[in-house]
């Protein structure tokens, strides 16, 4: 397997990583990892960061509040040069890499696993570049993008985030994988909520796009990144486990691993979407 | 004799001041009743290194953990109750988990907030604190300690927590008073009995020592302020030099107690008392409320006088 090419050659080699990663710890949770694997790599392929000196201070600060999302984050960190690829096989053991992506590993901004917190720290990174340029004088000219899950909409806590970004002003990116599916049921079974609405009521601008179409995420991304004073929100339509037929969304998936003949079904699927990008590119 | 008075959020305000024109990075937030934390005295001496968040305190802390990750020294301050209760979350998930150098201060802590009732009163942001992996916990006795020990406090890199109460304490400390972490301060020598406190119970231990003294019983006053890490040399010397120990804190038996007791428990058992506040506060003044749970000098020394005389 060789590194580099398209992104959405990328994309598969990541989503094998997420079903081989879960599959081989027998836990995790693959379902949501699949919905964010474009909102990711759209993210990683036109932010700025130095994978070579992970806590360059002038990087853009990519914040997975969604920290179950950990093999999405990890097979894409492997891919930008974060970590090594061979590390992923300890996903979830002990000594290895956590279940839940947290500050421990190279290029992970965010100790994650506990949800409803990622906006709020987002801010603060924003403060922090605000506190910079006024106070010191540097410029340091990053932004902060946090990627919250559509159930993890629910904490309270993402409220008070939102309220305090658009009464201070700041240029806080949020993504919402929306992936329409919980731990335990459809998002909207277990408590609906029109997210945009919402979003608008902060004083958030808003924008859906569909969150698998890696051309759309990226200039939506590009958009949001005007600094204009007002926070923005990217409402990324996704499919729970996108990419497996019979991981799509099925609620099973968001926390319970492939087991064996699932993985090998599945590898199968990803194997023939591979050769469908090759016999496309050639 | 009249003892000036003044409460210890006081001394937090003036130091924070001070830590804060040594450290430009020194940002100061609030989650309203920056009056009573003493925050608006910082926020008028450097307006531009200040965040009001409103009320909502899981925003501020989780903004704090933001700050902290991008090099800046993040003060958080509101009543001890709400930011341990709104709080724990980020306080937990995020501050102890990643180890970020975040100083937390909790006001009005302890059945001191009086009329205010039990909601406002904290009596388990210590035990709470304690238990916090990494945290270093400081409940200052006056207002010179306090202002010391938020100098220090700002140097760390790791996270800290410090609690003081509501009302005016006497300043038990002359201002060349310096604070150090994890050294507790023998205020009076004593063979016969220990009186072990923290915060306002600081002083009034220091009037029981002086009604045993007319019961012929000597007794050893400790202002223990650093709850984390304790001072194990001078509880072990508690131990084995005094007949026993009385524990006194505005708190629940988490706090200090179970502190002096777990080490004593291991090394050198040690009849250790409690006097403090077991369940929860109510409303009612101050001064009824101390003396409904036992912190005046003269049932504090009745504890300590059993103790003293207890048979072996």
């Amino acid at each position: 397997m060789t590194e580099g090419g398209s992104l959405e050659s990328k994309a598969v080699r990541v989503r094998r990583e997420i079903v081989r990663m879960t599959a081989l710890a027998a836990s995790g949770h693959p379902g949501g990892s699949l919905s964010c694997v474009e909102i990711l790599l759209a993210l990683y392929s036109d932010a700025r960061y130095d994978p070579n000196d992970p806590s360059w201070e002038g990087r853009d600060r990519i914040v997975i509040s969604k920290g179950h999302a950990s093999p999405a984050v990890y097979a894409v960190l492997a891919e930008f040069g974060f970590i090594a690829r061979e590390s992923l096989a300890t996903y979830r053991t002990l000594g290895g890499l956590p279940g839940h992506s947290t500050v421990k590993t190279p290029g992970v901004e965010f100790p994650a696993g506990s949800l409803g917190l990622g906006v709020s720290f987002g801010n603060g990174l924003e403060f922090a570049r605000r506190f910079e340029r006024d106070i010191n004088g540097r410029d340091l000219d990053y932004h902060t993008f946090v990627v919250v899950g559509d159930g993890e909409m629910q904490e309270g806590s993402i409220q008070e985030g939102l309220e305090t970004a658009r009464h201070h002003g700041l240029d806080t990116i949020v993504i919402v994988d929306q992936n329409r599916v919980q731990n335990d049921d459809w998002v909207e079974t277990t408590k609906s909520l029109d997210l945009e609405a919402k979003f608008k009521a902060c004083g958030w601008d808003v924008e859906a796009v569909d969150g698998h179409d890696l051309k759309a995420l990226r200039s939506a991304i590009a958009r949001a990144t005007a600094r204009d004073g007002t926070p923005n929100a990217i409402l990324a339509k996704t499919i729970k486990g996108k990419g497996i037929s019979f991981m799509e969304n099925n609620p099973r998936f968001h926390g319970s691993a492939p087991n064996k003949e699932e993985f090998a079904a599945a590898l199968k699927e990803l194997d023939a979407a591979d050769a469908k990008l090759r016999g496309a590119s050639r | 004799m009249s003892v000036a008075m003044e409460p210890a959020r006081a001394g937090y305000g003036r130091g924070l001041i001070k830590a804060g024109a040594a450290d430009k990075r020194l940002i100061a937030q609030s989650a309203e009743l920056k009056g009573s934390t003493r925050h608006d005295k910082f926020r008028e001496a450097f307006p531009d290194r200040f965040i009001e968040h409103g009320i909502a305190e899981s925003d501020m802390l989780a903004t704090s953990a933001g700050l902290a990750s991008a090099g800046w020294n993040a003060h958080p301050a509101t009543f001890a109750c709400f930011l341990t209760y709104h709080g724990l979350a980020p306080v937990r998930q995020l501050i102890a988990r990643a180890g970020y150098g975040v100083h937390i201060m909790g006001t009005h802590a302890g059945l001191h907030t009086g009329e205010d009732g039990e909601s406002a009163q904290c009596l388990e942001d210590t035990t709470v604190f304690t238990s916090l992996h990494g945290f270093s916990v400081v409940a200052p006795a006056d207002s010179v300690e306090a202002e010391s020990a938020t100098q220090v406090l700002a140097g760390l890199r790791s996270p800290t927590y410090q609690r003081v109460g509501r009302n005016p304490v006497p300043i038990i400390h002359d201002s060349s008073f310096r604070f150090t972490l994890g050294k507790w301060e023998t205020r009076r020598e004593g063979g016969d009995v220990t009186l072990m406190a923290h915060g306002a119970l600081v002083a009034i231990c220091e009037k029981a020592a002086d009604i045993l003294v007319g019961k012929d019983i000597s007794a050893r006053v400790i202002n223990a302020s650093t709850l984390k890490p304790v001072d194990l040399a001078a509880i072990l010397a508690a131990g084995r030099e005094t007949r026993g120990i009385v524990v006194a804190a505005d708190e629940g038996p988490g706090g200090l107690y179970a502190a002096v007791t777990g080490v004593l428990a291991k090394e050198h058992p040690t009849y250790v008392d409690f006097v403090g506040v077991e369940g929860l506060g109510e409303t009612g003044s101050p001064d009824r409320l101390y003396e409904k749970h036992g912190f005046t000098p003269e049932a504090v020394a009745k504890r300590a006088t059993a103790l003293a005389t207890r048979r072996k």
